[in-house]
């Protein structure tokens, strides 16, 4: 079955696209959509790396903006359409209704799945990754930039009983950038960062980066 | 068997019928014979020794209590009394008289049905009798009146005859107009005390012996005889004849409702359930045989047992050895180790307790003064009980001796348990355990509690006084975003009407983020000036502050409801001057906008969009700070009440009322409470001790102008917090 990937180089979307490959599907392409600021559908920081992590996956990229997003799509009738969403209801009825009309196929491989379970696999996979912007009550500054890993795990736990926070940070508390897929041995190396403040919502932007093998 | 012994096995056979049953309290302004007539009665009653009465105080036990002279704790003790040949079983919760110490007041007042109001002959009735006559009547419990120390009219006063009486008129039209304010409607009337019906009584509590003109024995006397024994100086053969607590019981059966009688009018009042249910009518009706429903109004802790809770039993029967649920604590069964009846100091173990009784019970671990204990699971608890007054003062302590430091966190545990007013907070950037109380002395009672009872080395900071945070004007509406921007919320803050705001404090409208009976509180809040549109969108009530919800139409707001009042508490509880609780605020939820996906409005992006809005808003509004106010009330000899008003007015004091009556002079203040600190200390110096004085809290004043950012900064220094508040940009920028 053929198929494409919603991209956004996060670790969600980048879970979906490897287990999708993973079931045998053939990913075409993947898309990275350019989000209007604060959209309610598309993910924020760092959009531009989604390519990035497209070739960590040894796939091709297409960037589109939001409002081209469906012209895209409707390019790929018959297809199968993957997206990494967990909780949000929002994202995925709408492109459920974009693929019913364009008439495409999803495919949701982590929807309602456990959420520590979610982030085990990925540490566990030997995947990395890091946070790239947080936006929640209780979640700070010295968050960006750190490894997805047991211990910032640990410290999400918390936030989830003290503040209710969604553990993979479905309700944008955070976002992440994939930088190291195991699988080909690929990472992303970051040269240049900022990190712009935004009130309660602080990101790091990545300005500079390399893409290449890890082990030599 | 002794006479003690043999009227606790009586006491143990009345329990049963709930007609012979009264539960009392007795109330009254501090000194003026309540701990002497609570021992007396129970001496009278046989439950100590003639000798010890008045000289032994049963009640106080606490041995710093004797060493004050004051009653700390509410302590409970259960009296047989024989009218015209029935038996009777008084069971008698003190109460302590002091107002620092109001919160236990207002919880003993839960637990009886009626009260004797003690009054002095000589000083009449005192603001604080008029704040226990209230808590009492709050509570539907029904008053007698005692006038105590009559003797003194006499030997201190001269009065004759005729001046007397005018004095006696003159404390009981006073009382029965406290009670014609704040009874309810339906007890207005019927509720006055009067002399032709016995349920006034005259006396000495200290001589042991009173008066009416109903209960005193055939054999004696009306008043001439009384003035004459008097004059005589025999107070000894009065005591004989008409002694105290044979004519004050007699009133006390006569005038005050058994359970079986005021439960049916008191019931619906403290517990809001469904009258018709299992529980309702099992409590309407004293039913020993219903389910277990009892209110647990104080925790005591014993050396030995541990904490022992008592309260009062509205349904069922209590055996050894009984399952029960506390109210708050789920599923969790607690096992009823030891069962008792209270005589002072004493807790006479029996094997079972019925409704309508006061029973102290050891293996309720979990619960606190207000809980409520019942053999139903998830049964509707019993309506908070009323604070007339919250904490204003707070020291700092931590533990001389680090190897000390679990114990004092458990002491601080328990003693927070047992008494209410007492609150303990950990500040967890410091690790330092602040405790707040109802005045200086309140907290030096602790303290010393804390090193003498419990043997814990304290090192405390200076006393901390508790600021309040409100707003001059109107402010918004102010946008706050969640952080991940998918939320706003537009908020409208300005002061709150001083109606509302006493109608709060009062309680007679109640604070809670769940709105049980909305209709009447929208009633409420319109009759209160509130505008009806403005009203019907009451959603929450924190301290003296409304959250109302205006807007119209807003979609997924409903799902959201409850974390915007959460973040209203939140906001209220930390203001956003010196992070002070807020006072006298009305927030209106004007607009929002909501993103559709719940997930993405959880409690982390919705709470700080909320109170961030509310922060900006006051912003706008104009911050002040508001610093608590003492009534301050000297008795002086004249010649040293300008010491006293020098006194005062070295405290920013104002003198808002000064009589002269003979020799005396009575002065009344309101004093800021910073400036208050060492006040005892000081006053005791500057006039030699020879001044009697009284505090009561009174509410709150704006701070000076010129002091206003002085204090602000100290307070936030003292917190850690950087030294200027944060302005409106950057709770707008969040």
């Amino acid at each position: 079955m053929k198929g494409i990937s919603l991209l956004s180089g996060g670790k969600d979307s980048y879970m979906a696209l490897m287990i999708a490959i993973g079931t045998g599907m053939d990913i075409e392409r993947t898309i990275t959509v350019i989000p209007q600021e604060d959209s309610m559908m598309f993910h924020v920081p760092n959009a531009t790396l989604g390519k990035a992590v497209s070739e960590l996956a040894g796939i091709e990229n297409v960037a589109v903006k939001e409002d081209e997003f469906y012209e895209e799509i409707e390019k790929y009738k018959g297809y199968s359409i993957v997206a990494g969403a967990v909780e949000s209801e929002y994202q995925k009825t709408r492109l459920e209704r974009l693929a019913y009309e364009i008439g495409m196929k999803t495919f949701f491989p982590l929807w309602r799945r456990n959420q520590l379970n979610i982030m085990h696999e990925f540490i566990k996979s030997g995947s990395r990754g890091i946070f790239v912007s947080v936006a929640a009550e209780g979640l700070d500054e010295n968050f960006l930039g750190r490894e997805i890993d047991e211990k910032s795990l640990s410290e999400l736990i918390k936030l989830n009983i003290k503040y209710g926070i969604s553990i993979v940070g479905e309700g944008g508390e955070y976002e992440t950038l994939v930088t190291y897929n195991p699988f080909n041995d690929l990472c992303i190396e970051i040269l240049e960062k900022e990190i712009l403040n935004r009130g309660m919502q602080k990101n790091l932007i990545v300005k500079r980066y390399s893409v290449h093998p890890f082990h030599q | 068997m002794g006479r003690k012994e043999d009227n606790i096995q009586k006491a143990s056979e009345i329990m049963k019928d709930i007609k012979r049953i009264r539960n009392i309290g007795i109330a009254a302004h501090i000194d003026h014979g309540k701990t002497t007539l609570s021992d007396n009665l129970i001496a009278g009653a046989g439950m100590m020794s003639d000798e010890l009465a008045g000289k032994q105080l049963v009640l106080d036990y606490d041995e710093q209590e004797q060493a004050r002279g004051i009653t700390i704790n509410a302590a409970a003790a259960s009296m047989v009394h024989e009218v015209e040949g029935t038996t009777f079983l008084v069971n008698l919760i003190d109460t302590p008289g002091h107002v620092d110490f109001g919160g236990d007041v207002t919880r003993a007042m839960r637990a009886v049905d009626g009260a004797v109001i003690v009054v002095d002959s000589v000083e009449g009735p005192m603001p604080q009798t008029e704040t226990v006559v209230r808590q009492a009547l709050r509570e539907k419990v029904k008053p007698i009146l005692f006038i105590n120390k009559v003797d003194r009219l006499i030997n201190e006063l001269k009065l004759g005859p005729d001046d007397m009486m005018k004095r006696f008129v003159k404390i009981i039209t006073d009382v029965n107009k406290l009670i014609k304010r704040y009874a309810p409607e339906e007890f207005k009337e019927s509720w006055q005390v009067k002399v032709e019906t016995g349920s006034v009584v005259f006396g000495s509590a200290f001589n042991n012996w009173a008066l009416s003109t109903k209960y005193t024995p055939k054999s004696s006397i009306g008043f001439k005889e009384v003035y004459q024994y008097l004059q005589a100086g025999d107070q000894k053969t009065l005591a004989k004849k008409t002694p105290l607590h044979k004519v004050l019981l007699d009133a006390v059966v006569h005038h005050l409702p058994s359970p079986a009688e005021a439960q049916k009018y008191r019931v619906p009042q403290i517990w809001k359930g469904d009258i018709t249910s299992e529980a309702g009518k099992a409590m309407m009706n004293c039913d020993p045989n219903g389910p277990i429903m009892m209110m647990v109004t104080k925790i005591i802790v014993d050396e030995h047992a541990g904490e022992v809770s008592i309260g009062r039993l509205f349904s069922g029967k209590i055996t050894k050895g009984v399952e029960l649920y506390i109210s708050g604590q789920g599923d969790k069964k607690y096992k009823v180790q030891q069962l008792a009846m209270m005589v002072g100091p004493d807790r006479i173990p029996i094997d079972e307790i019925y409704a309508g009784n006061i029973p102290a019970i050891v293996g309720l671990k979990d619960a606190v003064a207000g809980s409520s204990v019942s053999s139903m699971k998830d049964v509707e608890p019993f309506e908070p009980m009323v604070h007339y007054s919250e904490p204003v003062v707070t020291v700092a302590l931590e533990a001389k001796y680090t190897k000390d430091l679990p114990r004092l966190i458990e002491v601080l545990r328990t003693i927070a348990k047992a008494d209410p007013s007492i609150q303990v907070e950990i500040n967890q950037e410091t690790g330092e355990h602040l405790m707040s109380g109802m005045g200086e002395l309140h907290l030096e009672v602790t303290l010393y509690r804390i090193r003498n009872d419990f043997k814990v080395e304290v090192d405390t900071s200076d006393p901390i006084v508790v600021y309040r945070e409100t707003v001059q004007g109107k402010g918004g509406p102010f946008e706050g975003k969640s952080p991940n921007k998918h939320n706003k919320f537009y908020i409208e803050v300005e002061p709150l009407n001083k109606e509302i705001v006493d109608a709060i404090l009062k309680g007679d409208l109640a604070q809670t983020d769940r709105i049980k009976d909305k209709k009447s509180v929208i009633n409420l809040l319109e009759q209160l000036g509130l505008d009806r549109d403005e009203a019907k969108g009451i959603e929450a009530i924190h301290g003296p502050n409304i959250l109302l919800d205006v807007t119209k139409g807003v979609q997924y707001l409903n799902e959201t409801m409850e974390l915007v009042k959460e973040a209203f508490t939140e906001a209220m509880d930390k203001g956003p001057l010196a992070n002070e609780k807020v006072y006298g605020v009305k927030v209106k939820l004007v607009d929002a906008k909501l993103h559709e996906d719940s997930i993405h409005r959880g409690p982390a992006q919705v709470i700080p969009a909320v109170r961030n809005a509310i922060y900006g808003a006051m912003c706008q509004a104009g911050r002040i700070l508001l610093e608590p106010m003492q009534k301050v009330y000297v008795d002086t000899p004249l010649e040293e009440s300008g010491s006293v008003t020098r006194e005062f007015q070295q405290r920013r004091g104002i003198i808002v009322e000064m009589e002269q009556e003979g020799e005396q002079s009575k002065i009344v203040a309101m004093v800021p409470v910073p400036e208050m600190f060492g006040f005892a200390s000081a006053i005791r110096g500057a006039t030699g001790g020879r001044v009697l004085w009284s505090t009561e809290n009174s509410g709150y004043q704006v701070v000076p102008k010129d002091l206003q950012m002085q204090v602000v900064g100290k307070i936030r220094e003292r917190k850690g917090l950087k030294a200027e508040p944060y302005d409106e940009n950057y709770y707008a920028n969040l």
